[in-house]
């Protein structure tokens, strides 16, 4: 573990000349939650009804938005290891190159966490204030599954990324699991808002332990809720954990080393 | 036993071809195709061929990247793909083409992080270090981000990273490539240095035939992924260094005409030649041209290297 986490490590050193990219990176996130508040003000004027109040609603889409941190370079540096032949300096060393990915790219996006959620909450204190009643120790417990989500992402693009171990070019993939979660995680609206059958479909899903069950439950904190989303998170973490190493192991066997 | 143990070791790849828009067509391409040698602890050994010809694929298969289609490896007595964990620990691979280095970070960094992932004592690393900094004379680079270093400097300390475990076996592939002569010049002699002072093993491919005539004492020369040749440098030598080249001019312009030579270029005063000596004696050919004019100076010099490798190539490319 010792070495997982000294990579991890020298990640977030590396990747602290990226800052001013996760700050512009930012100003984009800043734009959309603008946007969601004038577009559900209209939706709430015409007496819509989510379960949420306004005020909910606006922080449950912020804080999906401050933690769906940029995942894109997961597959694209799987890929690029793969067509360049870099892999072949990652997987000759003694460790396990699904896991080096992993604490590699969690070292990358620890602080674009940090300074997305920073920024979305900066915004959300500005448009709507903050939640009345709302307890300090909910922000705790809610950031521990805010990372648990984290890390589920990263396992579960990691899991899709070694697609490229067989067919070299894992965009696609990658590309309709991002609109998936969009979609059917609760990234664009809580999931509660889809037809009912859906909405039970999707809600055991692992796609909505990554986005809709954080969301809501840091907005509308209780401890069962807490605790289902902790159980869930962890059980889908074990067994996406699981398959990445799997398909990893497979895969490998078939891997084509280009560039010699 | 040797360190590294082949025996009809092959390799095959599956290429789909389009044919159509819909249908494909897999080829199966043979890139090493049933080799098999043997590699002595502490020996320097080059491992060449031209482009494609399955030099990279082999180090693969040794280091347990690639896994081979069929045939026997074994590196330290280690089976590369069930070992590979295992063997890691023991063997060094430098990629000239290719970072293990952070790129934004100094290299004390990625020593660092190398260090935790042999599982090396904080103490047992900063010794390692300091002696390959002593070696490599990279102390002066130890704390400047790898952007910003030559390539030079990043190959030594990317050589330093390969080696900073102490590995028993260093597959080079292509470690000199786009360095300046001087650059190049002192790797090789770093290069001999760990082989003399650790008795390391080094497996160096290279199309650079400096680098061979100036680190190797044997060489395996491999094309269309079969071992076409393997011998020591002084007997390739002296089987295949059966051509002079003969440089001469004269005082005055001459009317050159020898018969049995090749002339490879040619002045009013000035010729270079290229004698065959197999079937004719030097002192007659010498004879032969002083009786031509008044030399004023003369050369006679082995073919170069790579002009005997590249022959090798053409000869015995096509088995």
């Amino acid at each position: 573990m010792k070495k997982y986490l000294k990579i991890f490590k020298i990640s977030i050193k590396n990747n602290v000349t990226y800052f001013k990219d996760f700050i512009i990176g930012n100003v984009f996130t800043v734009i959309i939650v603008i946007i969601f508040f004038f577009l559900w003000k209209k939706l709430y004027a015409q007496n819509i009804k989510t379960g949420f109040t306004f005020q909910e609603m606006m922080w449950y889409l912020i804080v999906g938005e401050s933690f769906t941190l940029n995942y894109n370079r997961i597959h694209r540096n799987v890929a690029q290891d793969i067509k360049s032949g870099d892999i072949a300096y990652k997987i000759n060393k003694p460790y396990n190159y699904t896991l080096y990915i992993l604490f590699d790219t969690l070292g990358r996006n620890l602080l674009d966490f940090y300074i997305s959620c920073f920024i979305s909450f900066a915004v959300g204190i500005a448009l709507v204030g903050p939640i009345k009643g709302y307890k300090f120790y909910y922000l705790f417990f809610s950031m521990i599954i805010m990372l648990c989500g984290v890390i589920l992402n990263h396992i579960i693009h990691i899991t899709i990324s070694l697609s490229a171990l067989w067919v070299e070019e894992n965009m696609p993939y990658a590309w309709i699991y991002g609109k998936i979660v969009f979609i059917f995680g609760g990234l664009l609206y809580p999931i509660s808002l889809l037809p009912k059958w859906m909405f039970k479909v999707n809600f055991y899903m692992p796609w909505s332990f990554v986005v809709y069950h954080i969301s809501k439950t840091a907005v509308k904190f209780n401890w069962n809720d807490f605790l289902f989303t902790f159980l869930g998170q962890v059980i889908y973490i074990l067994m996406f954990l699981f398959l990445m190493l799997t398909i990893y192991r497979r895969g490998v066997k078939m891997l084509n080393v280009n560039g010699g | 036993m040797g360190v590294i143990t082949v025996k009809d070791l092959r390799k095959d790849f599956i290429a789909a071809k389009r044919k159509g828009f819909l249908k494909r067509e897999y080829l199966k391409i043979e890139a090493v195709r049933g080799i098999s040698f043997e590699v002595e602890e502490g020996e320097i050994l080059a491992f060449i061929g031209p482009n494609g010809a399955g030099k990279s694929t082999t180090i693969k298969m040794l280091t347990g990247i690639l896994n081979p289609t069929s045939g026997y490896a074994r590196v330290l007595g280690l089976d590369p793909q069930r070992d590979r964990k295992k063997l890691t620990y023991k063997i060094g691979t430098v990629f000239g083409q290719k970072s293990q280095l952070w790129f934004h970070l100094p290299p004390k960094d990625t020593f660092e992080l190398l260090g935790s992932i042999y599982g090396m004592e904080d103490k047992e690393l900063k010794k390692r270090v300091d002696y390959l900094c002593e070696i490599l004379e990279i102390k002066d680079l130890l704390d400047i981000p790898v952007r910003k270093m030559s390539l030079g400097q990043r190959i030594k300390c990317e050589i330093a990273a390969s080696i900073l475990h102490k590995p028993k076996v260093i597959f080079l592939d292509e470690p000199t490539i786009g360095l300046d002569v001087v650059a190049k010049k002192n790797l090789r002699s770093l290069i001999k240095r760990i082989n003399q002072e650790e008795n390391t093993t080094i497996f160096l491919t290279s199309h650079d035939i400096g680098d061979i005539e100036k680190l190797c004492k044997r060489m395996i020369i491999i094309n269309l992924g079969q071992i076409i040749m393997d011998d020591n440098m002084k007997r390739l030598k002296y089987n295949y260094d059966n051509k002079k080249i003969i440089s001469l001019r004269y005082a005055e312009d001459i009317d050159f005409n020898l018969e049995d030579v090749k002339i490879l270029s040619k002045t009013n005063n000035a010729v270079k030649l290229e004698v065959d000596m197999e079937d004719r004696d030097i002192d007659d050919i010498l004879l032969k041209l002083f009786k031509l004019g008044k030399v004023e100076d003369i050369s006679i010099s082995s073919r170069p290297l790579e002009d005997i490798i590249a022959e090798i190539y053409s000869i015995r490319g096509e088995v």
